[in-house]
């Protein structure tokens, strides 16, 4: 597998040729050198190409290597390249390049000076000031031990889950930097993850500490839950890690706001999905690029490693492919990785890694270790904690384990012993392990123990036999290993196509097939009504009209009802999911309105189903809705082509120029490309 | 007098540098020296360190008189001859400025006005004569003062110097005491050893010794001094110290911290602190030695 770290890129300045010459014969067989001749080029090869440390020596006129000095050390890009101060000493020039008032300011790594006859013993002076010990100190640093980890096919990954908790200064906050510290000291733990806003709560920002975690030494895993922010938000917070070299993010929906918040609920935002948020971090690491001041201008790249999250301990078959279909597009998108939604079926895991096999997606899977106590199996019983699925068989288990002197505490060690070593044995990349007042040491415990475990995990199987009553399974059932076959089971869903449905089906095929007559017929008529105001107004009226009678339509403008079988995700779903269904539902229930009203995603299969369709709802990746078309008529912006399904058809938008009080308004969707 | 008085009594006098800055802007400069004043003796104002040009030392060490604080006026022979030497010990006393602190100067070429020209009209032992002769009413061509000056003065030493360099040096010390001086201020020292040759000769009984405690800031500054600067010898051990510090500035005035304590159970006079820019961390180095 490919590290993370590579060959070191070191800048050298300076503006004689003596110097370069000196440097180029004794380091360039081992580093990979840049060469800058005056200030200007020093200053912008630093800020462009970033190199692993700078060697900066003497620059006309004097003083001038004591300016660069002090903006390399100022700049915000420059300012954590190692920086090593260099004194050539040439007999025609007896001042120091650095009067001993600049030497009292200078704030380098280090500084050593040379004379020409020292060519021989050069690299012997940078052996003795350190300089390639800094050089790989900084190209550890540029490694990313989590990948590393998660790639190895030797190393079984282990991350640890943290809670930041609400307030400033609380002892929740204190805990988890004590147990950063233990980790770190311990060094079995490859990435220590820190939740956003669990459960819907404010809390410490996971940004800040993640930040804090990184200079303390230990590989940080940021949340990223698209609940609180919208994407620029999103993209922000990401720039602000990047630029503090914490690169792991694991992108998930997060639970729906709790009603805890200041004053009340907080509005939700959902802007975008994670499958969108991964392809935004995928396009920040190959440079994103946007239009300034009427020119391109392309980003440095970053250097995200992002994973996703995936449920496969659902219920119901809707339920469950739901989750792939997402999933399938979260890999589509550039996921790295995937990190299970809390379970304790060993089959529901097998069924995952089975699924990506047979899909052929080779994608590592770090499997959810959640430590157990009888009071949170409780909970998660009766749907307490959305998304993590205990049964009733799991839960009379640990009643009986409780009543030992240790209330538990080592039964549900050596239960998450089991799960690594199962993990470990079927195949995951690695465990993420989560729980609540989870010292280092039972981390530790789990890992040891786990790792004795896994040469017999496979008779450990039976041990976590906990299927959900009439639960769904991808795969038949191997009775050999209490696994998987590879054989697609059939499917049980009863199907439903109620008549709105029909009728749906049909007005959309007679009116939005872009290679219809109707299309061509109707596609002049639309640019006419779109340059008349009060037309147009009154069609989006009717519209929104009509469909929020049919659909609840909140009038977004950029209609997704065809993505979801004609059940709005704008407004039925309260985390508006276009591209599949969060990890919260709960037999088939909407996490936020359990027992009231069905997931989206489940409605869309079972209505799919009956048209023998249901494998086509993942189909494509659904853009986020473009807020430029909010309260306008989804139906025009889909016949001038302004709408994400008219982008995903290729329909074009008119060429004429959009009238003058237009013009003004719906800049980007309208004038394509015209200032 | 408070510098006076704690040195006549043997007690351990806490020196601070304060740089004058270059321009007319003395807030940061006052802040920082206001910060300390309660535990720092007196605040040395340097005459133009290294011939870099900033506000005279004279006008540095009245605005820290005029606010309550007691300043170490430098004085070098190298920009003025002796007319304006006098004439600006005869105006610091006036002002109430009565430490004076005699000091040879670096030489123009290191500094940021290379053009200009050294004066040295006269030299250090005889700017010493003179400030004799101006506390006993007389100015350097033997004409009576009306009133004369009152000075404590201080001077340097090179406690590094070894073998012939250092009989000469000590030489000289006994002039300057002869000559008035009351305290030297030795150049940074950061490893007693090193200075072992001077401290075995030398009768500090006759002069109290206050060496400076130079705070390092980075392992690039320490390197370029234990390179380039004959009087400072910096053991590798300390500059590794540095290198693998996890917090570097932590470590740095925890260097200092060590070195001050050091100093004053070895019974030297006191510690003269230059914190070269980082005036802002005073507060907890001394803090640290428990000033």
């Amino acid at each position: 597998m490919e590290k993370t770290s590579g060959r070191a890129r070191v800048l050298v300045v300076g503006s004689e040729p003596e110097f370069l010459e000196m440097i180029g014969t004794s380091l360039g067989d081992q580093v990979e050198l840049l060469f800058a001749r005056n200030e200007h080029e020093g200053l912008s090869m630093a800020r462009t190409e970033r190199p692993d440390a700078i060697l900066l020596g003497y620059l006309e006129p004097r003083g001038t290597s004591f300016k660069l000095h002090r903006r390399l050390r100022g700049g915000w890009i420059t300012k954590h390249i190692p920086l090593l101060v260099v004194d050539l000493r040439l007999p025609e020039q007896p001042h120091k390049a650095w009067t001993s008032q600049e030497a009292m300011q200078m704030d380098a790594e280090d500084y050593f000076s040379i004379t020409p006859d020292d060519t021989a013993s050069l690299s012997r002076l940078m052996e003795s000031v350190g300089l390639m010990e800094k050089i790989s100190t900084k190209l550890s640093e540029r490694a990313n031990p989590l990948k590393d980890a998660i790639l190895d096919e030797k190393t079984f990954c282990v991350t640890w889950e943290q809670i930041p908790g609400r307030g400033a200064f609380e002892m929740q906050q204190e805990h988890v930097i004590d147990n950063v510290a233990r980790a770190a000291d311990g060094g079995k733990i490859h990435a220590i993850s820190v939740t956003d806003n669990p459960g819907g709560n404010p809390a410490l920002s996971t940004e800040m500490l993640c930040a804090e975690i990184k200079k303390s030494g230990m590989e940080p895993l940021v949340h990223l839950a698209c609940r609180d922010k919208n994407r620029s938000e999103i993209e922000s917070m990401l720039y602000g890690l990047a630029a503090e070299g914490v690169r792991n993010i694991l992108v998930l929906t997060g639970d729906y706001p709790s009603s805890e918040g200041f004053e009340g609920r907080p509005k939700p935002v959902f802007d975008i999905d994670p499958v969108n948020s991964v392809r935004l971090v995928e396009t920040m690491n190959r440079g994103l690029e946007h239009q300034a001041m009427r020119k391109k201008v392309v980003l440095a790249p970053t250097d995200f490693y992002a994973g996703v999250c995936v449920s496969p301990f659902k219920k119901l078959e809707s339920e469950l492919m739901a989750q792939y279909t997402k999933l399938k597009k979260k890999i589509e998108a550039g996921a790295k990785f995937i990190i299970t939604q809390v379970g304790y079926d060993a089959r529901k895991l097998h069924e995952l890694l089975q699924w990506l096999r047979v899909n052929t997606y080779d994608i590592p899977v770090i499997a959810n270790i959640y430590i157990l106590p009888y009071g949170t199996a409780k909970l998660m019983n009766t749907n307490g904690i959305p998304g993590c699925v205990v049964t009733d068989k799991l839960v009379a288990e640990l009643a009986e384990e409780a009543k030992a002197e240790d209330k538990g505490k080592s039964a549900r060690l050596l239960r998450s012993a089991k799960i690594y070593a199962i993990a470990k044995g079927m195949g995951c990349a690695g465990a993420h392990i989560g729980g609540h007042g989870i010292t280092y040491e039972m981390v530790e415990h789990i890992i040891t123990k786990g790792e004795e475990f896994t040469s017999d995990w496979e008779s450990l199987v039976a041990e976590f036999d906990y299927p959900q009553a009439d639960g769904f399974y991808f795969f038949e059932r191997d009775n050999k290993t209490g696994l998987n076959t590879d054989i697609p089971a059939k499917g049980t869903l009863k199907p439903s196509g109620p008549l709105i449905y029909r009728f749906s089906r049909i007005a959309h095929t007679v009116l939005f097939n872009e290679r219809s007559w109707v299309f061509k017929m109707l596609r002049p008529m639309a640019k006419r009504i779109d340059t008349w105001p009060r037309t147009k107004r009154a069609l989006d009226y009717f519209e929104h009209l009509a469909k929020a009678a049919l659909f609840g339509c909140l009038n977004c403008g950029d209609c997704a009802l065809f993505d979801v079988a004609f059940v709005c995700p704008m407004s039925q779903c309260p985390k508006s999911q276009r591209n599949g269904a969060c990890g919260g539902s709960y037999e088939g229930w909407c996490e936020v309105y359990p027992n009231e009203k069905k997931c989206v995603w489940v409605q869309a299969y079972e209505r799919l189903k009956a048209y023998n369709e249901e494998t086509t709802i993942g189909e494509y990746i659904v853009l986020p809705c473009n807020w430029d078309l909010w309260q306008t008529s989804s139906w025009l912006n889909f016949y001038l082509g302004r709408d994400h399904t008219a982008k995903r058809l290729g329909i074009e938008p008119p060429q004429a120029k959009p009238s003058s009080t237009e013009r003004g308004k719906v800049t980007g969707a309208s004038a394509e490309g015209k200032p | 007098m408070r510098l006076k008085s704690k040195l006549d009594e043997g007690k351990f006098a806490i020196l601070a540098e304060m740089e004058p800055p270059k321009g007319v802007d003395v807030s940061t400069m006052v802040a920082n020296a206001t910060r300390v004043k309660e535990r720092v003796d007196a605040f040395v104002v340097p005459d133009m360190n290294d011939a870099v040009l900033r506000m005279s030392s004279l006008g540095g060490a009245l605005i820290l008189k005029e606010k309550g604080m007691e300043p170490v006026m430098q004085l070098s022979c190298r920009d003025r001859n002796r007319l304006a030497l006098q004439a600006d010990l005869l105006a610091a006393s006036a002002c109430g400025i009565n430490n004076i602190m005699v000091v040879r100067g670096e030489d123009v070429g290191f500094g940021d006005h290379h053009q200009a020209k050294a004066v040295y009209d006269i030299e250090l032992l005889e700017l010493l004569d003179v400030t004799q002769k101006l506390q006993r009413g007389q100015d350097m061509a033997g004409i009576g003062l009306s009133g004369s000056p009152r000075f404590f003065v201080g001077s340097v030493v090179n406690t590094a110097a070894e073998g012939k360099a250092l009989d000469l040096e000590l030489e000289e010390m006994d002039k300057k005491i002869e000559e008035g001086v009351q305290f030297f201020v030795s150049p940074p020292l950061f490893d007693l050893a090193s200075i072992d040759p001077f401290l075995k000769r030398v009768d500090r009984r006759k002069g109290r010794i206050i060496p400076t405690v130079l705070l390092l800031k980075s392992v690039g500054m320490a390197r370029y001094i234990d390179r380039n600067n004959d009087k400072v010898h910096i053991p590798g051990a300390l500059i590794e110290r540095l290198q693998n510090a996890r917090d570097r500035v932590h470590e740095c005035t925890r260097i200092v911290v060590e070195t001050a304590s050091t100093l004053r159970e070895e019974g030297f006079g006191g510690a003269h602190l230059s914190t070269v820019g980082w005036e802002d961390k005073l507060p907890e180095m001394l803090e640290g030695i428990g000033i």
